[in-house]
């Protein structure tokens, strides 16, 4: 009864999540009050019921896939790197998008993103020219469609 | 009817709502030929700009996206061999062999032209049909909207591509991130787990922005490169202006029979919920196999296989907003984010619509179908450029979607905490996808599970309790007994004979 282990590795995180919502759901209390009135954790316990299924489903369907071979541990990780570096500049995009305001942020977010494209050039000048050059074209654009054209106000951060 | 149709057409043609047809139409026609994004996309990263924008202009360029993005997807699928779209990938079964053929111009010349009759006609189908389904959703009870709304669930599932057990899990996971927040019925918070920003719960812009935007960003990250790279010099082939021009004779070929057939089978996918461009493509494509004289050329470069799939592809937009503008609840994503819109300015949509706000629908169906027209006139005029626009730099092109996804996120809500959802959304999305799971029952999920929830309790209050009151109701055991043949023929049987295939 073997499966693969990344399909093991998703079925424990999705049984994590699902016992952190069974918590959540107790604290609602019975699914009906007093009266047979269905109560806020009825409908819950149902889709908890539903992800359950779901669950066992995956399971057996990933038992009846499994064909002995596995993926191997480096390219895993080669391949989380880069999408992982891609988290890392959003969130830290949401945190400058606050603190310092929507120029530096974009300029940020657009010369990282650009690179994430551009590193596997052979040439390094190249990159850094097309990255800076986007880096503070599309800000301006952004700003224009956004604050000039919808007027939604862009916040210039808590520094200044 | 007849004359607020007429009005609506006349609306469409003021130059300013007119104007954003043509920006729509153009920015879904880029989306869907760029390999990566996807008309879907275009209209997430748009939709929170609609918060400023008169819900007319807003609803004729959600459209003009809509129309061009289904159609666009199919072109990169053509001359490339990577699709733009899910519903683009079967049209290049029979698109890529004629361009290697050399013949790349009729490819797309009879996919546009296919897809003009089939927008036209679903628009026609959709005019006809939605008053008469608008009038009978009148009769149903809330008992009757749950167990529906069950149906479309359970649609949803079934039809996501993977395996069924994967479409339950996106789509409960989408039901349970809907349950976060304020109760709509009690005014108490649910699943905050002591953190206070939770209270205010998963808002639809940012959840669209990441499922669609923040996750496809990831996955190009992932794949990195400046430019995708070709099989074909793409640099070698020339598209010549009056190479687009359809031949009768090729027309007579094909058959007026095989366009209205896979027109009324796109309509009919189009209103099942979550099938989407590629189920409708896909068994119009079949069928059109299986009624051919010559199957054998199937997959060799057929122009009537093309001809087959682009009809459904964009009968399919009509049909998606049948269940949507009579109901009240979306055939697909595009639909889920037009419904979005809706929300956005305050039309409430089902029944009533028909009778209150037809100033709005008239466009809508208007701008369907002039957009379907301009199909043709697009190819005619930007065709030879398809093949450059495929070429575009990524380094350019993603920091761009980068920086509008993510101040659209802000933008919808200004809040912090729901650019972070959209982002914790994005990753979460990314990896499902990673691990073969659909991203748009999430979004369905999302949607429709506090729609169910609002149902189920009132429903239970009437019955004090008792879930019986589900299999009383004529309509309701009749929507329970559909989604039951839906999960038996479409989810175990249909993947047997794909299997099988």
């Amino acid at each position: 009864m073997k499966i693969k282990r990344s399909d093991k590795y998703t079925i424990l995180v999705l049984s994590f999540f699902t016992l952190i919502y069974i918590v959540g759901t107790i604290d609602l209390g019975a699914p009906f009050n007093q009266g047979a009135e269905p109560s806020l954790s009825v409908f819950p316990w149902i889709i908890i019921c539903a992800m359950i299924i779901g669950i066992i489903g995956y399971y057996i369907g990933s038992i009846k896939e499994y064909s002995g071979e596995e993926e191997g541990e480096k390219s895993v990780f080669l391949s989380i790197a880069k999408p992982l570096s891609g988290c890392l500049i959003i969130g830290l995009f949401i945190l400058l998008f606050f603190f310092l305001g929507y120029w530096i942020a974009s300029v940020f977010l657009c010369f990282f993103t650009a690179i994430m494209f551009e590193y596997e050039s052979s040439n390094m000048r190249k990159t850094v020219i097309i990255a800076a050059l986007v880096s503070v074209l599309i800000p301006i654009i952004g700003y224009f469609f956004y604050q000039k054209l919808f007027h939604i106000r862009l916040p210039e951060g808590i520094i200044w | 009817m007849v004359e607020e149709i007429i009005l609506g057409f006349a609306t469409l043609f003021s130059l300013s709502v007119f104007l954003y047809l043509i920006i729509g139409f153009l920015v879904g026609l880029f989306f869907g030929i760029v390999p990566g994004l996807t008309g879907t996309l275009a209209i997430a990263l748009l939709l929170p700009i609609t918060f400023a924008m008169d819900p007319v202009n807003a609803l004729v360029m959600a459209m003009g996206i809509f129309v061009s993005g289904i159609y666009s997807g199919s072109i990169t699928g053509t001359v490339v061999n990577i699709p733009g779209t899910p519903g683009g990938a079967v049209t290049s079964i029979e698109g890529y062999p004629l361009m290697l053929k050399g013949r790349g111009a009729d490819a797309l010349t009879h996919g546009a032209f296919g897809s003009f009759i089939g927008g036209v006609g679903g628009v026609l189908i959709l005019m006809f049909f939605c008053p008469i389904i608008a009038k009978g959703a009148l009769m149903l009870h809330t008992i009757d909207r749950f167990s529906l709304i069950v149906l479309s669930l359970v649609a949803v599932c079934i039809a996501s591509k993977g395996s069924v057990a994967k479409g339950v899990i996106a789509t409960v996971i989408g039901i349970m991130l809907g349950t976060i927040g304020i109760d709509s019925q009690v005014p108490v918070a649910r699943f905050n787990y002591g953190f206070v920003s939770m209270t205010e719960g998963i808002e639809l812009l940012p959840a669209i922005i990441g499922i669609f935007a923040i996750s496809e960003l990831l996955f190009q990250i992932e794949i990195g490169l400046a430019k995708l790279p070709t099989i074909i010099d793409v640099k070698s082939i020339k598209f010549l202006r009056k190479d687009f021009i359809p031949k009768f004779l090729d027309i007579k070929s094909i058959g007026a029979k095989l366009y209205i057939k896979s027109t009324v089978i796109g309509n009919l996918v189009g209103a099942l919920p979550g099938a989407g461009a590629a189920m409708a493509g896909f068994i119009s494509y079949a069928e059109a196999k299986r009624s051919s004289k010559r199957p054998e050329d199937y997959g060799k470069g057929t122009i009537e296989g093309i001809a087959a799939v682009e009809s459904a592809n964009n009968s399919m937009c009509a049909g998606a907003m049948i269940p949507l503008l009579t109901i009240g609840i979306p055939g697909d994503a595009v639909t889920a984010m037009v419904l979005g819109m809706f929300k956005i300015q305050g039309i409430v949509p089902g029944p009533t619509l028909f009778a209150k706000s037809m100033h709005l629908i008239a466009p809508m169906y208007a701008a369907l179908m002039v957009g379907s027209i301009l199909i043709p006139i697009s190819l005619w005029l930007f065709g030879p450029y398809y093949l450059k626009m495929t070429q575009i730099r990524r380094s350019v092109l993603y920091p761009f979607i980068a920086l509008v996804a993510m101040i659209g996120a802000f933008s919808a809500t200004f809040s912090e905490f729901q650019m972070i959802v959209a982002l914790v959304l994005g990753i979460v999305t990314y990896l499902l996808r990673k691990q073969g799971f659909p991203s748009v029952p999430l979004l369905m999920g999302l949607i429709l599970g506090p729609m169910a929830e609002d149902y189920l309790r009132r429903a239970l209050m009437i019955s004090d309790g008792n879930f019986m009151i589900f299999f009383m109701r004529p309509f309701s055991l009749s929507f329970l007994i559909l989604a039951v043949i839906f999960a038996y023929f479409l989810g175990f049987k249909q993947r047997k004979v794909l299997e099988a295939m």
